[in-house]
Order: structure tokens, then sequence, then C-alpha cells
């Protein structure tokens, strides 16, 4: 088949495209940045252009949509940062107990691709894809500093004190017009001191796919990544120590 | 001005209809303008039949409205059956006459109105407050056409002696009659904010909207109040003393629902609606109060009922209903095949007796130990026999009778033995309810079951004093005069005991009450809803005692130390010399090993019976011992514990002390007494087979197999968590309810006939609402309750065999699994006490977290969440039951974010 992946210069889009190169489609990826996917043909262009959208879907049988300006996408080496340094820094809101579903990577594009296929199932439903094993969010933390070799976040701040001061980051980072993630926004807040867990099983029969890799087998693959990195953190030098 | 806006209301219901009055306080032709609301014209235009009709009068301040929900279930094509919900004259939008009706004229209107309509076939009355009496009014008149009566809170009777209820007597007082009823709508606001849950405000608009307008739209209400027969002397007495009279002659299936926290109509007032209908079907809605049919779903009853009881259901109903809360027909449990012929089960105290007349008649046979280590108390069975004749004839002389109910609040011992086999003898119903209930619980257990009399120690007469609880009190001890004055006490056991020898000489002993008539009403432990009053016949009893000697091997001759009431109370009916040592029955743990050795040695004892709690308590203090008392256990040759999970290692532990007894568990709830029995030999076997490859051996704990007379099953699990279907099976490794079936399972709950329906379904078993599956041995391995199931996407997750394995992990005390979630797509969540205790509840430690999910993956649940807790939540009665509902819902407030506190 021939797809087109949009924003496959981001973690995700370039995931999917991968394992569609892997099962033998014919790939276009189309976004700002080189994506850089072997054995997929890559299209610069912004997706805010009418001509280049256009030459890019032209002769496609199916898109896959990724290029959306969403918090936490960007360049993978840019993710590494932000993931680990951003998580470092957060603090755990309220008793870090609220439960949240999180997704591995590799079944989150494996969903993706898996839906192209069952487009007569799903055509015209939202479906929520998660790994199907909520955590308490504190746990999740401390899972992935762990794998990145960085103590967990070890100071605790009220979850409403965080809502209140995200709204308020947010307001600076518009009125003095800086780039880059602000490092708590409203959301964020929200995100972190809520639970949000989902029912798995209208998704998984809809698109007939179970996840591969479960959350403590992905947060060892996390770990294997980091260590094969032995590079520092902003100078603080390479921390061991999982708690 | 119709329909406008009446939420659950059809449009169509509603008419008018123009009917000639015959009622005494109209002239004559007059004609009156009736509203109704009527599922009729909608049958008929949707083409259905309807089986009868449902002829609803509501009370006061009501309308029709309130029968909406039985209007539209009438309704329902799959069992069209006509409602005709009336508005009485003054009230709702029927006409305002300006006359003031009396009982007497309400009855004949609504006979007018039924002539008017036409109404043929089958009627059914339904009724609520005054609607109560009118209804049965119409239907004594109407007995060609009568099939039913459905009643709701009311009354039809004060009994003498007695003064209307305190709220009625201040609507009644003549500064506030007037102004309260009519004048202002308070009378109105009051009774709507009676609801529980309070009604939403489109209901409560509803219910106002007829009496809007003024006081002329209000005359009604005021004088329905007015004409409450609070006395003799009252113009309609003699109207309600004929519909009281008339209903004994009353021979139609009859069904009440009832909202107990009613403050008007009491279960007083139910009680003696049983007394005159006394094979009607009965559903107590604990929680519920006067307006029932708002607090809770009475549609879905009522249509059951009459799928079974109505005019095409077949002669005798289903038998399923057949005992619900009467007193004849044939049991709810068949015996199960190979038990002896029923009708030749001896009485209860039938090895009493036998030992009273024999050789052995000067032996001891029931015992009290004194704290420093005397027999504070005991009697021989000759004595025992003539104490227990004496105080049935003494209490027969106060007016107990067959089917009073005596509720019994006397603490185990000498006491409790002779009133107890007096009771039994009269045919009169025991009532047991015991202070682990909680003082709330308690008090809505002794007020449901309505006893006539109440025999009880001061502290339990004071409580019934403060607390307001029925029946004609009668003291344990004698009292001084002063304080039996201001506890309203008549009379003591020692004083009717000496009234029945002297009124004694040769009286006839009473005759043998019917087997079949009920004889014991027992409360579960109410830590799962509030407590229920399980119902047991004479047969039932004597049953439990049979199989209890058959399984235990305790038959005449066994002595035995019972630490624990119902055992107590089984040994004489065992033909068994029973002692209650020095202890504080209510609180296990208060038995010392020196007064446990001190109660055996009392009676050479071959059988003890304790509580874990009691037994952990004995463990403790057995440095307390001397030899004399380490000897007295070592001749036990047989010891019994339950009420909560007994580890094997506590068994082993008491092995020590008593090494020569066989120590069993036997595992039962109230309603089956017991079920299965196991002893630490086969509890150590299971061990090994669940360790080894035995298909079913291990997740959950294994409790034997079934006792001597008794058949155990399961219904499978289906992955809802419910088990639905109606095939038991005991394959093993399937994992379903728990079902049994013996003689000695209760004959049904008292006054409750929905949750007897639930728990009867299945015909021949009890569902035990516990969850568990056999081994290829056939014992029986209890995984938990049903209700505590989780159903997680991958399946449904019973926690027992989790909870067990996340024990087994170094410092974890206590840990329980629970659900968090919608049913069908639950997290699993463990919660945990830590082994030093934590400060405070939250979040596990990761590193804890990761233990605790690997020990439950290898035990087959896959855990989301692990907290901890300093300490777990458990009930009241035995203090070792975790309260799951209480965990799962802080657990769930928890993990959705926000401060932890505490469960």
């Amino acid at each position: 088949m021939r797809v087109l992946v949009t924003g496959a210069s981001g973690l995700l889009g370039g995931e999917v495209a991968r394992q569609l190169v892997r099962q033998g489609h014919t790939v276009t990826t189309f976004q700002r940045r080189p994506a850089g996917v072997d054995g997929a043909e890559d299209v610069t262009g912004s997706i805010t252009d009418d001509g280049a959208v256009r030459r890019a879907v032209a002769g496609a049988e199916g898109i896959i949509h990724l290029a959306a300006k969403v918090s936490f996408t960007g360049r993978a080496a840019d993710f590494d940062a932000v993931n680990v340094d951003g998580t470092r820094r957060l603090p755990l809101l309220d008793a870090g107990a609220a439960l949240i579903d999180t997704t591995y990577v590799d079944n989150a594009a494996a969903a993706i691709v898996a839906g192209l296929h069952r487009m007569g199932h799903i055509a015209g439903r939202a479906l929520v894809v998660s790994n199907g094993e909520p955590r308490p969010v504190g746990e999740l933390l401390a899972g992935i500093c762990a794998a990145a070799g960085v103590r967990a976040p070890s100071w605790a701040v009220p979850g409403r004190l965080a809502r209140a001061a995200g709204s308020v980051v947010e307001q600076v980072w518009t009125r003095t017009g800086r780039s880059g993630e602000p490092p708590m926004t409203r959301f964020l807040a929200e995100q972190l001191s809520t639970a949000h867990w989902f029912d798995q099983r209208e998704t998984r029969a809809l698109l007939d796919w179970t996840p591969a890799v479960s959350l403590d087998d992905g947060l060892a693959r996390l770990a294997l990544h980091y260590g094969s990195y032995q590079r520092p953190f902003r100078g603080r030098g390479w921390q061991t120590g999982h708690e | 001005m119709v329909a406008a806006g009446w939420p659950g209301v059809d449009a169509e219901w509603s008419r008018e209809i123009d009917v000639v009055s015959t009622s005494a306080v109209d002239g004559t032709g007059a004609v009156r303008r009736w509203h109704l609301l009527d599922n009729g014209a909608q049958l008929t235009r949707r083409g259905l039949t309807p089986a009868g009709t449902l002829l609803c009068v509501h009370g006061n301040p009501t309308w029709s409205y309130l029968w909406r929900t039985l209007l539209a279930a009438g309704s329902d094509p799959a069992r069209p059956w006509r409602v005709v919900a009336v508005d009485q004259l003054d009230m709702g939008f029927s006409e305002r006459t300006g006359t003031f009706r009396r009982l007497a004229d309400r009855i004949n209107d609504l006979g007018d109105l039924t002539a008017a309509l036409g109404l043929d076939g089958p009627v059914v009355t339904v009724g609520h407050d005054w609607g109560g009496v009118i209804s049965l009014g119409w239907a004594l008149a109407h007995p060609e056409q009568l099939a039913g009566v459905v009643l709701t809170n009311t009354a039809v009777h004060q009994p003498a002696g007695s003064r209307i209820p305190p709220a009625l007597r201040l609507a009644l007082h003549p500064a506030v009659h007037r102004w309260g009823t009519t004048t202002s709508d308070a009378f109105l606001r009051v009774t709507h904010s009676l609801a529980r849950p309070p009604l939403p405000a489109d209901v409560r608009g509803a219910y106002m909207a007829p009496y809007r307008g003024g006081a002329g739209r209000r005359a009604g209400v005021g004088n329905f109040v007015a004409d409450i027969p609070a006395g003799p002397s009252h113009p309609s007495f003699p109207a309600l003393t004929g519909v009281a009279e008339g209903l004994r002659t009353l021979h139609v299936p009859a069904l009440m629902l009832w909202g107990p926290q009613d403050p008007i109509f009491s279960d007083r007032y139910l009680k003696d609606l049983l007394s005159r209908l006394p094979s009607a079907t009965v559903h107590r809605f604990e929680g519920a109060g006067h307006l029932v049919a708002e607090d809770r779903d009475i549609a879905a009853p009522v249509f059951e009922w009459l799928a079974g009881h109505g005019p095409q259901s077949g002669p005798a109903g289903t038998d399923a209903d057949a005992r619900a809360g009467t007193r004849t027909g044939p049991p709810a449990n068949p015996p199960a095949a190979g038990a002896p012929e029923p009708a030749q089960t001896p009485p209860l105290w039938a090895p009493l007796t036998a030992l009273a007349a024999g050789p052995g008649c000067g032996d001891t046979a029931v015992a009290e130990m004194a704290a420093d280590g005397s027999v504070a108390r005991s009697l021989s069975w000759l004595e025992l026999e003539s104490s227990v004749a004496a105080l049935a004839a003494g209490l027969q002389d106060a007016g107990v009778r067959q089917g009073s109910r005596v509720s019994l609040m006397v603490p185990p011992g000498v006491d409790l033995t002779v009133v107890l086999y007096a009771c039994l003898r009269l045919g009169a119903v025991v009532v047991v309810a015991d202070a682990g209930l909680g003082t709330r619980g308690l008090s809505r257990a002794v007020r449901g079951a309505t006893p006539d009399f109440l025999i009880g120690v001061d502290r339990a007469l004071a409580a019934a004093a403060v607390l307001g609880w029925p029946g004609r009190r009668i003291s344990g001890q004698d009292l001084p005069a002063a304080l039996r004055r201001l506890l309203t006490v008549e009379t003591s056991l020692s004083g009717l005991t000496r009234r029945g020898r002297l009124s004694a000489g040769p009286t006839p002993p009473p005759e043998a009450p019917d087997p079949d008539a009920p004889a014991a009403v027992l409360f579960t432990s109410g830590s799962t809803g509030p407590a229920k009053g399980v119902l047991y016949t004479h047969r039932r009893l004597a049953a439990m005692r049979d199989t209890v000697a058959a399984t235990l091997g305790i038959r005449p001759g066994a002595r035995l130390v019972a630490g624990f009431a119902p055992f107590a109370l089984l040994g004489p009916a065992l033909g068994a010399v029973s002692v209650t040592p020095a202890m504080d029955v209510t609180a296990p743990r208060t038995l010392t090993a020196r007064a446990l050795a001190d109660a055996a040695a009392a009676i050479d004892a071959t059988v003890v019976f304790a509580s874990p709690a009691a037994l952990r308590n004995v463990l403790a203090t057995r440095a307390g011992l001397d030899r004399a008392g380490h000897e007295a256990l070592g001749r036990v040759k047989l010891l019994l514990s339950a009420g909560a999970p007994v580890p094997a290692s506590l068994l082993a532990d008491v092995q020590r002390l008593l090494p020569l007894a066989a120590l069993h568990t036997p595992y039962g709830m109230t309603e089956a007494l017991p079920v299965t029995d196991i002893s630490l030999e086969q509890i150590r076997a299971a061990a090994a087979d669940a360790a080894g490859t035995m298909p079913g051996a291990g997740n959950g704990v294994c409790v034997g197999r079934p006792v001597h007379g008794a058949r155990v099953a399961v219904i499978p699990l289906a992955a809802d968590g419910t088990a639905p279907g109606n095939d038991p099976v005991t394959a093993a490794g399937v994992t379903g309810e728990i079902l049994v079936s013996a003689p000695h399972v209760k004959e049904t709950y008292d006054r409750l006939w929905l949750t007897q329906r639930e728990s009867a379904r299945t015909a021949g078993w009890h569902r035990t609402g516990d969850v568990g599956h056999f081994d290829a041995a056939g014992r029986l391995w209890v995984e938990g309750r049903l209700g505590h199931v989780v159903t997680a996407p991958g399946g449904v997750v019973t926690p027992v065999g989790a909870e067990q394995a996340i024990e087994r992990i170094d410092d974890v005390g206590l840990a329980a699994v629970v659900g968090v979630g919608p049913s069908g797509t639950q997290a699993v969540v463990a919660v945990v006490e830590t082994v030093p205790p934590a400060r405070r509840a939250g979040p596990a430690a990761p590193q804890l977290a990761r233990r605790v999910r690997e020990a439950a993956r290898q035990a087959g649940a896959g855990v989301s969440a692990v907290l901890v807790v300093p300490a777990q939540p458990t009930d009241i009665r035995h203090n070792a039951k975790i309260d799951r509902t209480r965990l799962s819902r802080w657990a769930a407030a928890v993990l959705a974010g926000g401060r932890a506190g505490t469960p």
C-alpha cells in the first residue's frame, strides 16, 4: 500500500513510518524537518502549504497524520533532553497517586498501523489507545527516571497550587514571547494530578490488536536505551542510583 | 390543567370522569368529578390485553402521582396490567367538594368510582397511608373481583393503650392543625421532605401542584388529619375497626412493601397488619422511609409478585416464594437426598428431657464459671429440665404464646440456656441480635423484628428505654424497684420461674410446636449492608443439631467448654454438658488460658469451642497456667474454632497447648451453620497439594468437605462478576458462587421477600454470596465474597488468592485486593499494611510496589496500583473481616488524585 505519514520526524511518527516500511509498504514522509526514516521517501514542507500538501498526498492510498502541534513532540534528540530533564525537575503533585495510562511507543505505532488495515471497522470513530496498564503517576515518573539513571522526583506540591502556577507560567511565556516548553502548564498540572485511564476492550476488539510490549518491558528497554548513551545531562554529570 | 410537566407521567394517562355519589355526606343525585391516572386507553390503543387491574389509592397529602412507576410498568407489553390510580375527592386534581368526608364516605366513594368506570376482571388493590385503609375497605366490599392486596406504609389499628405517633399528635393539636395542614402548606412540605434521598425539585413541584392556590385547595389535607381515629370515641373508629377485623377474613394473596424509617407508620403497624394477614409476603426496605414508592423501586417487586401470585399464576405460586415470610407451605429448601425423614426429627430439646428422666439426671448439665476459678452456678439435668418447665409456665402466664417474638439480650450462661429452651418449648420465636452489630445496627435489627417481649440485663434494658425498642420488658436479674420503674420492667426471669412453679401442679406440658413453625430469628453480622434477620424453624434447628453431632461426633456424654454463644445453646440439645468460662462473651479477647483451663477442669471437658480472637489471647496468657491447668487442657479431645479466618499457624500453636485435641475449623454463615468442616491435618495436606500439581488446589482458603447431610456446589462466574445460570457444578478448578443445600439451612430471611428470592433463585439451593471452587479431591476452597470480586478487563479476579500471596512477603501484614473503576474494566488495586505500620496512608514506595505486583502476578492477578495503610478498616463484630467496600471507595478516591486521607 502507498502510505503517507506526516510528522515522521517526531518520536511516534518515525516509529510508525519504520513499522510500515518493515511491513513492506511504500512510505512517503512529510513534515518540516527531514525525517531520516530508512526506506521512506521524504518530502519536506509545511502542512499549512496547500500546494505541498496536495503533492504529498497525491497517489496515497492511506494517510497517517501525526504532524500536530502537541507538547512533548519534536526531534528525537530533543525528546531525550526534555524527557529526562523535564521529568527530573517535575514535582510530585499531591500524593502522586493519580492513576494514569501510558503507552509504549512501539505499541502506539503498531496500533496506528493496525488502524490503517482496519479502516472498515473504525471509520469515523475516535479511539483511545493505551497499554492498558494504569499506574500511579508517581510510580511512572520514578520508573522513567530510574531507567534514565536519575533520581526520581522527590518534592511534592499540592495539585491545586501546581495548576494555578501552571496558568501563571503559561501567561508569562505567552506575554514574553518565549519559545520552547514552559516548565509547567495548567494542562500538565492537570495531567499529573488527576486520574486518566481508559477502557481498552472495544479499542482492542476493533483494531484486532493488543500491545506487544508490557510497561515493565518498555521501561527495561528504556533503561537499555539510556544505558547506551553515556552522556552527561546539562553539566550535572552522569548520575546513577536507582531508588 | 392536566399533565403539564409532571415528570414520569405520560399525558395519555390523565383523565377525568363524572361519578354519581351515593355517600352519606352528599345529597342524593350529587355528581362528583374525579381525576385519575389510567393507562387503560393506552393499552387498548396498543392492542394489549391486561391481565387485571391495579387499583391504586394514595394517602395524605399526596395524589395519584405517587403511583407513576406502576403505571409505566403496567404499560410494558411483556406483561400488561391496567393501572388505575385515583385522586381522592378533595385531593389531587379531583373536585373540591366543600364537605368533610370521613373514612366510611371515602370507602364508599371509591366503590362509586369503580362502578362508574365499569371495572371488571380481577382487581388488585394498592394502598399507601390513608389509601391503605380505604383500598382495603373497597377490597372487603368487592370480594368477587378481588385478586390480591398490596400495602405500603399504612395502618388499620391503633393498639390499645398506646398513643398515636408524636408527629401526628402535633398535627392534631388545635393550635397547629388548621394552620399546619390547611392554611399553610407546611404539612405537605414536611411530608415531601421525608423522602430519602431528597426528592428532585421537579418531582417535589409535581407533588405540590394540585395543592397550590390557597387554603381552599388543601381542605382535604386538613380533613384527613382530623379524621384520624385517635381513640374509640372518634367518629371514624367503627369504620376503621370494621376494616381491621374484616382483614382477618381476607384470603387473597397480600404483599407488604415497607419503609421502616417512617416516623408515623413504624414497624409496629406492619406487625399489626401481619397479625391480620399472616400469610402475606413482606419486604422491608431498610433505609427507606414513609414515601417508600419514592425511596425505592416498588414497581419491579410488585410486578414480580403479580407474576407469582397474581390471577394467572399457578395454584400455590412459585416455590421460591411459597415460604417467604409465611408459616405454612412447603419448605423453600427441600431436605437433601439421604437426610432422615423430616417428620421423625425429634425436637431440639429431646436429649435434654431424655437425660432428665434417665439415671444420670443428677449430673451437671450446664455451668457458669466465676472469675476466681470456681463454679459460679450449675444445674443438673433434672434441675435444668424443671427450670425450663417452670419458666415456660411463667412466661405463658405472662402472655408468651406460640408465635410470640421474644428478644433475648442475656449474656450466655445458665440463664440464657434456660430462657431459650423455655421459649422454644412454648413455640415462641426467639430473636437474637448481638452488640457486635453496633448500636445503630442492633437498634434497627431489634425494631425490625418487632419483638413482643424483651428479656435482657440492665444494660440492654437501658438501651431499650433510650432507643425506644418495642416489647414488654422482662429483666434477666431481679432489679431494685426504682430501676424497674425507670426501665418499665414488668418482672424478672426469677420472678417468672417462681410464678411458674407455683402455678404448676400436674399441668400438662405445652404441646410440641409444629416443626415447621418459626423458632428463631438470628441476625447476620451486617458487614455487607444492613444486618438481615434469618429465620429458622424447629425442624431446621434440630437438623443443625443433628449435623453437628454427626459431623463432629459430639453426642450425649460429651463435655463442652463454650466461649461462644450459639455453642453454649447447642450443648443441651446435643445432650452434652456445657460450661461457660469466665469471660466477657461479647469480647472474645478476654478469655485467658487460666479461665479456659478452669472451665475445662470443672467438667472434665472433652470439647472446646473458641473463636480465633479468643484463642490468640489464650496463647498469649498461657504463662498463667499451672500443672493442673495443663493437664485439664491435655484431656481435651476436640477443639473447634470459627467466626473468622483461622490461620494454620494459630492452630499449630494451639495444638502445643492441647496436644491430644483434634483441631477443626468449620466454615459457615448465619444462613447455614455449618457448611463444611476441616481439621488441621487436612489443612496441611491441602497446603501441600496446593504447592504441588493437584488441579484446583490453592488460590483461596481450603475449608474442607461438606458436613453430614449437606451438598455444596458452585455456579460458575461470568465475566461481569455475577453468577448467572442455575446449574450448579462441582468440577475441579471452576470458580463460582458457592451454593449449599441441607436440612439445616435457613428457612427464609425474615420479612425480606426480595432478598429471600434472590438467595433461593436456584431451586433447592441457598446462594451463599461467597465465591470459591473445588479441587480434584473434592475439597472446597473459598476465594472471597461475590460482591468483592474484581472485574478486570482480562477476566474476573477473586481477591483471596492474590491476598495470600502478597501477605507472604516479608514486612507486609494484612493485604486486601479491591477493584477501582467501572465494572468490566476495573483496575486491580492492592492495599497493604506494612510491618512496621506506615504513618500515613498513600501510594506505596516503588520497591514495595514492585514486590507486591510480582507476588500478585504469580497468583494470577495483574495489579495496577499498590497503596499502603497504617491499619486495614475492619468490621465491628469479628474485628477480622476487612471492610472492603470502604477500602474500595477510599482507593478510588486516592487514585483519582488529590490528598490521600485515611480509609
